[in-house]
């Protein structure tokens, strides 16, 4: 079937006088699977909507396939939506619904019958296209969405977070067959979702979207491991922060100089994606912010050496048990960290907190 | 709620099998004593008027049981009473017609100015009385009146052709007018309401805004379109100043030769027996939605 590829340059889209898109540019290559994740209000379902002709575009262009679609109506844009409210239409029965977008194709009712049929298998809703929509559960009446967007054979498909009315369990389900079925039909896929695991299981590339913009563009390890800004990291789980005052020991090391909470140390710096060491994205030496996750570092007790890397000296203030490890708050100096151990602690214990290099990422401290 | 709580003290000092018994017996007596007053007035200013003048019709003037009322009636007005029907069938088609398009055109249409102007105008004629717009359509439909001379004027048709629309047309022309503001109320508000990405559903799978409207809005609003279409059907065959000002001779509406039994020959019997006729139609029509409304509700 194949897709389309996508491309839209310094899209800038206003809802009265408040930017809500600032100039956003994005190129995506046909039969790719690309997730705008961000947070509320981040502009990621305007961009979509912006896509799809919902929203109009105050300057800037879009291009699917290599055709300019800025100013066309919905309508004529040939893309195929699957909304966060499913949008189903209640007054029809599932194999209505699917056959909709055949019917405006004036398709014939033959040829048309037969692709509902076959969309309602792919879909595992067999047996279920008499039904009125209403009478369908939440994870059917997905189905149906996702169905009617893909019986007109679209080349692009858009997904305005179709996941997230669905139960958890479901929703790990239906996030795979999505995925498989993009796959198998080459569709080129834009998916907005506020969910990381998400956007990480499902997507070839992942747009990091901030403020109207887009904060970084890449594959998921990329994004994880090496994420450009202060808000990346925050927003992939890299969310402890620690300052530390850095200078350069050259050969591809940095050297961390000592503080009141922790002692003097040498770190080798990652040289890409998949290298160990620490991510340095600070512009010089001088004093940095230290960015980490909870699940990358672990405690040691207090007094001995850690396993290599930076060595914070704390004390547990919190502890509670999410399922399979412990999680500790850990108060170093006036600052407060989420560590994960599997060692049960106490409360007041002092301990260690042992941040690998690799766990480290490293930004201006205030960045320009 | 003192005589209440006495009551309920006395229960409680009756034999256990009483009591629930009792207290059933005073819920009763609270709840009759609440809805008394107005079920009083439902009776004495709806229920008794309504029953006397049913009865009557089947009555002659020494209080007799006879169908004669109802004979004459078919006889002198039968012709009145298929006009009457058609009027109010009309009417309420184009009413729904032009409802659609006004509720159609706030819900889907793109010119935010054009849209905001409709919006203020479209609601005007909920405010004029009856009589005054069957006055003014007298002079905006009469011979030499506005819509004639404005044609003239633009040279659309010669002043030879200019001819009177102060018959059936006039009636059906300010009901129109008069009751499409307010199904178009109802219609644009239940519009409204819709989860708005069903329409942008139709739109993104290639719909036009026409076929969205009759594809897709207006099955989701049919139920609001069927009540208002019902309440103007009904309030449209009661109305008497405009088919007295408009088109008072035969054929006109029932209402007309009601008035003219009454004030003209005192005759209450066969007034009554056209209200009689009156209730059926209105009768059929609501009794088309409750079975229409009956059977949705219960789901198939």
């Amino acid at each position: 079937m194949g897709g389309d590829s996508l491309s839209a340059r310094a899209v800038v889209v206003e809802y009265g006088s408040v930017p809500v898109l600032k100039g956003v540019s994005i190129d995506i290559a046909p039969g790719e699977f690309v997730a705008l994740l961000g947070s509320s209000g981040c502009g990621k379902t305007t961009l979509l909507r912006a896509v799809s002709g919902f929203v109009k575009v105050r300057s800037g262009s879009i291009h699917i396939a290599g055709r300019d679609v800025t100013s066309l109506p919905p309508e004529r844009r040939d893309v195929a939506m699957v909304f966060q409210s499913y949008a189903l239409w209640p007054h029809m029965t599932a194999a209505e619904n699917l056959a909709y977008g055949l019917r405006i194709r004036k398709i014939p009712r033959a040829e048309r019958d037969r692709r509902v049929a076959e969309v309602l298998e792919m879909l595992g809703l067999g047996g279920l296209g008499d039904r009125p929509v209403t009478q369908l559960s939440g994870g059917q009446r997905q189905r149906v969405a996702l169905g009617r967007a893909l019986a007109v054979n679209p080349r692009m498909l858009l997904l305005d977070e179709p996941l997230s009315n669905l139960d958890a369990r479901i929703r790990e389900v239906v996030r795979h067959e999505i995925k498989a079925l993009q796959t198998r039909l080459g569709i080129t896929a834009v998916h907005v979702t506020h969910d990381r695991e998400e956007a990480m299981v499902m997507a070839d590339r992942i747009a990091i979207m901030e403020a109207g913009g887009i904060a970084q563009l890449g594959t998921p390890e990329d994004i994880y491991l090496r994420p450009r800004s202060p808000f990346v990291a925050d927003f992939m789980g890299a969310s402890n922060v620690v300052p530390l005052t850095v200078g350069a020991a050259g050969d591809g090391h940095i050297r961390v100089e000592p503080g009141p909470d922790h002692d003097a140390a040498e770190l080798p710096v990652s040289a890409g994606t998949g290298q160990p060491g620490v991510h340095l994205c600070a512009s010089g030496p001088g004093t940095v912010r230290a960015h980490f996750r909870s699940e990358a570092v672990s405690l040691v007790p207090f007094g001995q050496d850690g396993p290599g890397g930076v060595l914070l000296r704390g004390r547990i203030a919190q502890a509670s048990y999410p399922g399979g490890f412990y999680r500790y708050a850990v108060e170093v100096g006036a600052r407060r960290f989420l560590v994960d151990d599997a060692r049960r602690l106490s409360v007041g214990e002092a301990v260690g907190v042992a941040v690998p290099p690799s766990a480290l990422h490293l930004y201006d401290a205030q960045p320009s | 709620m003192d005589v209440s709580g006495d009551l309920r003290d006395a229960a409680r000092d009756r034999p256990a099998g009483l009591h629930g018994l009792a207290d059933r017996i005073e819920e009763r007596v609270w709840a009759a004593l609440l809805v008394l007053p107005a079920l009083a007035m439902v009776a004495l200013f709806f229920l008794y008027p309504l029953g006397f003048s049913l009865v009557s019709a089947f009555q002659d003037r020494a209080g007799a049981w006879t169908l004669d009322n109802f004979r004459k009636s078919f006889e002198l007005y039968g012709g009145d009473m298929a006009f009457t029907l058609m009027i109010a069938c009309l009417s309420s088609l184009l009413v729904a017609v032009l409802s659609i398009a006004i509720g159609g055109y706030l819900t889907l249409g793109e010119n935010a100015r054009a849209v905001a102007l409709l919006r203020w105008l479209y609601r005007w004629p909920l405010f004029i009385p009856f009589v005054v717009a069957a006055q003014m359509m007298r002079g905006y439909l009469a011979k030499n009146g506005l819509l004639n001379n404005g044609l003239v004027g633009l040279g659309v048709i010669e002043p030879l052709q200019a001819a009177s629309l102060l018959d059936w047309r006039g009636i059906v022309v300010t009901f129109v007018w008069k009751q499409t503001p307010f199904v178009a109320l109802m219609v644009a508000g239940a519009m409204a309401s819709l989860d708005r990405s069903t329409i942008e559903a139709g739109r993104n799978l290639g719909a036009g805004r026409l076929r969205i409207l009759v594809e897709i809005v207006v099955p989701q609003v049919r139920q609001t379109l069927t009540v208002g279409l019902i309440l103007s059907f009904v309030t449209m065959l009661s109305v008497l100043s405009v088919p007295m000002m408009i088109n008072p001779n035969a054929p006109t509406m029932i209402t007309v030769d009601m008035a003219y039994r009454i004030n003209a020959h005192g005759d209450y019997g066969v007034a009554n027996a056209l209200g009689f006729v009156s209730y059926l139609m209105a009768g059929t029509v609501a009794w088309i939605y409750l079975r229409h409304g009956v059977r949705r509700g219960a789901g198939p």
